[in-house]
């Protein structure tokens, strides 16, 4: 795995991709891409995150050239690979793009090794590289992706964790300028999703090779990209470093979508520059708020649960406000749950570490010191459907920027269970 | 690179550069899809065209399209006889459609949810009974308990004096002979239901506390009901349009059923294809309806989808003692379905005439029967023209199934719903209606091919090719389209994806494809009968011949070849749909 001393022959020269004014409806349907602006820059790996229906999948494929946009330019480097103004389109073969397909596609009737030669065995024999040259570069995939010497076996023996090493390593193969990842972790098992995901980051580094994925799982989507776009109904409504897309969500969209949310309805009571209080039946809390918020408007606000804090009160205690009791908690392991039922009816999620717990019935405050509540404004936003396969009643631990984070991998209990 | 952007750019936006890139873009795969358009509109519509235009018709005889009229109709339903033949369509194939449903079912349920000794050599064996060819079936059952030389009816009067219970020479005769034909198509229809079926919807009948046989009643035969519906139209669709069971058995009882009518019209002398051509015209609107309603079910059949694929088996019932009744009843169906008839034709062909087993008649046991059918130029040009047309019928019916599966299913061309419904429609024709329809158009058009083996190949074509375009699809859609796009975005171009993706992994279904509709077109006799003549015999009609005319024991003797040939076949069949899990 010393990728980094040997020269690598899957190393490639990235180019950026840039997508202008892409435009995709299917008959009948809403817009899978709508007028979508899309810059990945050199060796990075960008990331689409939204639920299933929001267009992400759709662009990554019109990018591959496997749909066709009905308008826009895509370019990959300075090559333009489809362009409604010049009426061009490069067919997928002919645009020299590795992609990862969800469910792998690896060929059940090809071996490993011709599973992963196919691409340098695809153009006619004139145009192929020699025969050991090829022998040289798929060995050099399979070792990057761990499969030395599983070349002669059948593709079908292999697990499920292997075949989508496999895939990766037919995408590499022809060193793509792009590599396009299509939910490729998702048919994997939790804990071998934790692994490959470490994996196809240390990889797509060590390889410089631009980037394209396509997932719903907002963790995987934290933990592995450079950037983030997150798309609603064929839009992007967000862009950009995880940690950006986490601590300042641009909409409630983005604020419900990623990592898990406490919405508590309220009133703007003052405004100054970006920062604006607002009442709310638990008491008055300030926040950032982003749109043209007056006065008088009715807001939500949005407290992140790892966010917040817990202290004990006692029964006497005068302050009502952000006061209540522990109606029942849920231990995860590195961190516990707390569902507060505060003052006017509000309920609030708390997640404290495990030595920080209070028990179900005990007085507690909810301490908002480090809370960055962000506010939005309450109307015009729908809400979405919970992403497919992400449980929203449970969220996830909080992933932190630079750092993987450690996602319970476990069972993930119900707050109402306990 | 820069060489096929450049390919692939339209140049400056010259206003004919785009018509000449959308030509040289869409040609070849919108010719392809043309052509398959106007063969498969030349197979279907042009039947139904002339066949409805032929029974408004005159005259033909001369060749040609005499002037309209409803003389045929007239003529057909002015006919006395015109209540006793909707009587008997309907009595026989809605008995035999019984007949084989009880049959079916009952076994589907002993093989697939009892503890019956001997069921799974029952299940490996489960598709031999479906190859014996229906004249040769219809013969054996006639040997076994005709009236008086049957053998079976000889035997049971010898033992018992009393005269068998069951003449094949009458209605009650045709509809378990046929029944009993259908059953093996029914047995894999309903056990491939009740294996289907996700075991743990009984399980959970039975951990709410009903009983084995509460359970049975009120969760399985409720989510068998649209399988089990569905195959009663098919049995009795099938029973409307063969003519093996009227032609050898009705025929000589003189209980005529549409298919037997239309034969008695079209082989008279002189020919008289207008009143064919109304029969036919009539039997078609049944069937068409039938069908109609059997696709309807089938779509609604989705609802019930209940399939897990988790590979999980149902507990089976434990029978106790009552399992040797079962074993007794799967050894006496198998018995009935392939080893009676099938010896009985064995046993009588090395005899120089018909007899009932005896010691004495072990004694004149002889090979004369082989060596005179091998020596008759007749059966030798059968064997060779059912041969070529079997082979060479399925080798186009795959390859043009598979092209058009692939339009279809993968091509993205508008209008390809047009396709498959046309072909599609194909279905509906039941083979006499494609002897006499066929009569029609060649007596009509230009194309002289009348009198020849190539109308028999048209008419190979016209009954198999929904069947190759049904089985190529399956095996297609089961090649999932990320499989091809992986090998365009590996680079390849359209046609090494072709073939080296989509063809490797579709050729073992198409093989299992090909071997199937060899061994069905091998025994094809109700659109030949109308369509043969001196020169272009298949192996059937000269069974039927031969038979008919009394010379039976060359008969016997081709049966038995026959018989063994395609056991092999199917014994390869086999082989090869087990590899693939494509079944018929």
């Amino acid at each position: 795995m010393s990728s980094s001393a040997t020269p690598n022959s899957l190393e490639s020269e990235g180019a950026p991709l840039r997508i202008t004014d892409l435009t995709k409806a299917f008959p009948g349907g809403p817009l899978a891409a709508d007028h979508l602006d899309l810059e990945v820059e050199d060796g990075a790996l960008f990331t689409l995150l939204g639920p299933s229906g929001s267009g992400k999948t759709t662009t990554l494929r019109c990018v591959a050239g496997l749909e066709t946009p009905d308008s826009g330019t895509i370019a990959v480097g300075d090559r333009e690979v489809y362009s409604s103004s010049r009426r061009l389109d490069v067919p997928p073969n002919k645009r020299g793009i590795g992609m990862v397909f969800q469910s792998y596609a690896i060929w059940p009737h090809m071996t490993v090794f011709e599973n992963a030669a196919f691409p340098l065995t695809a153009p006619p024999r004139r145009r192929r590289l020699d025969r050991h040259e090829i022998r040289r570069r798929v060995e050099d995939a399979l070792s990057q992706v761990q499969l030395s010497g599983l070349g002669e076996r059948s593709a079908t023996k292999l697990s499920g964790g292997q075949q989508q090493r496999l895939a990766l390593a037919r995408a590499l193969v022809m060193r793509p300028r792009l590599l396009l990842l299509d939910e490729p972790l998702s048919n994997l098992d939790a804990k071998l999703r934790d692994d490959m995901r470490l994996e196809l980051k240390r990889l797509q580094n060590d390889l410089g090779v631009t980037t394209l994925y396509v997932t719903h799982d907002q963790v995987e989507a934290l933990a592995i990209s450079d950037r983030i776009g997150v798309m609603d109904s064929g839009r992007l409504v967000q862009v950009g470093t995880p940690d950006e897309i986490y601590l300042t969500p641009a909409t409630r969209f983005v604020a419900e979508f990623i990592g898990a949310s406490n919405f508590v309805p309220g009133e703007v009571l003052g405004v100054e520059g970006s920062t604006c209080v607002v009442r709310t039946a638990a008491g008055s809390v300030t926040g950032e708020c982003l749109a043209s918020v007056s006065i008088g408007d009715s807001v939500v606000v949005s407290l992140r649960p790892e966010m917040l804090g817990l202290t004990e009160v006692s029964g006497t205690d005068a302050d009502p406000t952000w006061s209540g009791a522990v109606r029942t908690r849920a231990y995860l392991g590195e961190a516990v749950d707390h569902l507060v039922d505060l003052a006017g009816g509000v309920e609030c999620r708390v997640r404290t570490g495990p030595g920080l717990a209070c028990a179900p019935g005990v007085s507690v405050r909810v301490n908002l010191d480090r809370a960055r509540a962000r506010v939005f404004p309450t109307i015009s936003e729908t809400t979405p459907e919970p992403p497919d396969g992400s449980d929203r009643s449970t969220p996830p631990v909080a992933p932190l920027q630079a750092e993987p984070p450690t996602a319970p991998a476990g069972p993930r209990p119900d707050l109402r269970a306990v | 690179m820069s060489d096929s952007t450049a390919a692939a750019s339209l140049g400056p936006g010259l206003v004919r550069g785009r018509a000449r890139e959308w030509l040289t873009r869409l040609r070849p795969r919108h010719a392809l899809f043309l052509l398959c358009l106007v063969v498969v509109a030349y197979i279907v519509v042009g039947p139904l065209f002339f066949l409805t235009v032929g029974s408004f018709s005159t005259d033909l005889g001369s060749g040609g399209l005499g002037q309209l009229t409803l003389d045929n109709y007239v003529r057909a339903y002015s006919d006395g006889r015109v209540v006793s033949l909707l009587m008997n369509s309907l009595l026989f194939s809605g008995g035999s459609a019984l007949v084989a449903l009880v049959v079916g079912t009952g076994l589907a349920w002993i093989t697939e949810r009892t503890d019956t000794p001997l069921r799974s050599l029952f299940l490996s064996m489960s598709l031999i009974p479906l190859i014996m060819p229906g004249v040769l079936f219809a013969i054996g059952w006639i040997l076994l308990i005709g009236p008086r030389a049957g053998i079976l009816s000889t035997w049971f009067r010898d033992l018992t004096g009393l005269s068998f219970p069951l003449n094949v020479f009458s209605l009650p005769g045709m509809i378990v002979v046929a029944g009993l034909h259908w059953a093996p198509l029914a047995y894999l229809i309903m056990s491939g239901a009740l294996r289907s079926q996700d075991p743990s919807l009984e399980e959970a009948a039975l951990m709410s506390g009903a009983g084995r046989f509460t359970a049975a009643r009120r969760i399985v035969m409720p989510l068998t009901t649209p399988a089990l519906m569905s195959l009663i139209l098919l049995l009795v669709v099938r029973g409307l349009e063969t003519f093996e069971v009227p032609g050898l058995i009705g025929l000589p009882a003189g209980i005529e059923v549409f298919s037997s009518r239309i034969y008695l019209a079209v082989s008279s002398l002189p020919s008289d294809f207008g009143l064919g051509g109304a029969y036919a015209i009539s039997l078609l609107v049944i069937t068409a309806i039938g069908v109609g309603l059997y696709s309807r079910l089938t779509r609604e059949t989705s609802k019930y989808a209940t399939i897990s694929g988790k590979g999980y088996r149902p507990s089976v019932i434990r029978l106790g003692r009552w399992r040797y009744l079962t074993t007794a009843i799967l050894v006496l169906y198998f018995g009935c379905v392939v080893v009676l008839p099938a010896l009985a034709i064995v046993w009588n062909s090395f005899l120089p005439f018909t007899q009932v087993p005896s010691w004495h008649s072990l004694s004149t046991l002889n090979l004369d029967n082989y060596r005179s059918a091998l020596g008759l130029d007749q059966i030798r040009r059968a064997v060779v023209n059912s041969v070529l047309l079997s082979v060479g019928s399925a080798s186009v019916v795959v390859i043009f199934g598979s092209v058009v599966s692939w339009l279809v299913v993968r091509s993205g061309i508008r209008g390809r719903g047009v396709l498959d419904q046309l072909a599609a429609t194909a279905l509906v024709f039941p083979g006499v209606v494609v002897g006499v329809a066929l009569i029609w158009v060649y007596l009509t058009i230009p194309v002289p091919i009348y009198g020849t083996i190539w109308i028999l190949f048209v008419a190979y074509l016209t009954r198999y090719m929904p069947y190759g375009i049904r089985f190529a699809m399956s095996s297609q859609v089961q090649v999932r389209a990320e499989l091809e796009e992986a090998a365009l975005m590996s680079g390849a171009s359209a046609a090494t994806t072709f073939r080296r993706v989509v063809l490797p992994l579709m050729f073992p279904a198409l093989a299992a494809a090909w071997v199937y509709v060899v061994v069905v077109s091998m025994s094809e006799f109700s659109s030949v009968v109308f369509l043969w003549s001196p020169g272009s015999e298949v192996l059937s009609v000269v069974l039927f011949d031969f038979w008919v005319n009394g010379e039976s024991g060359p008969a016997y003797a081709l049966g038995s070849m026959l018989v063994l040939a395609l056991t092999v076949l199917t014994a390869v069949y086999q082989r090869v749909s087990r590899s693939t899990g494509i079944k018929i």
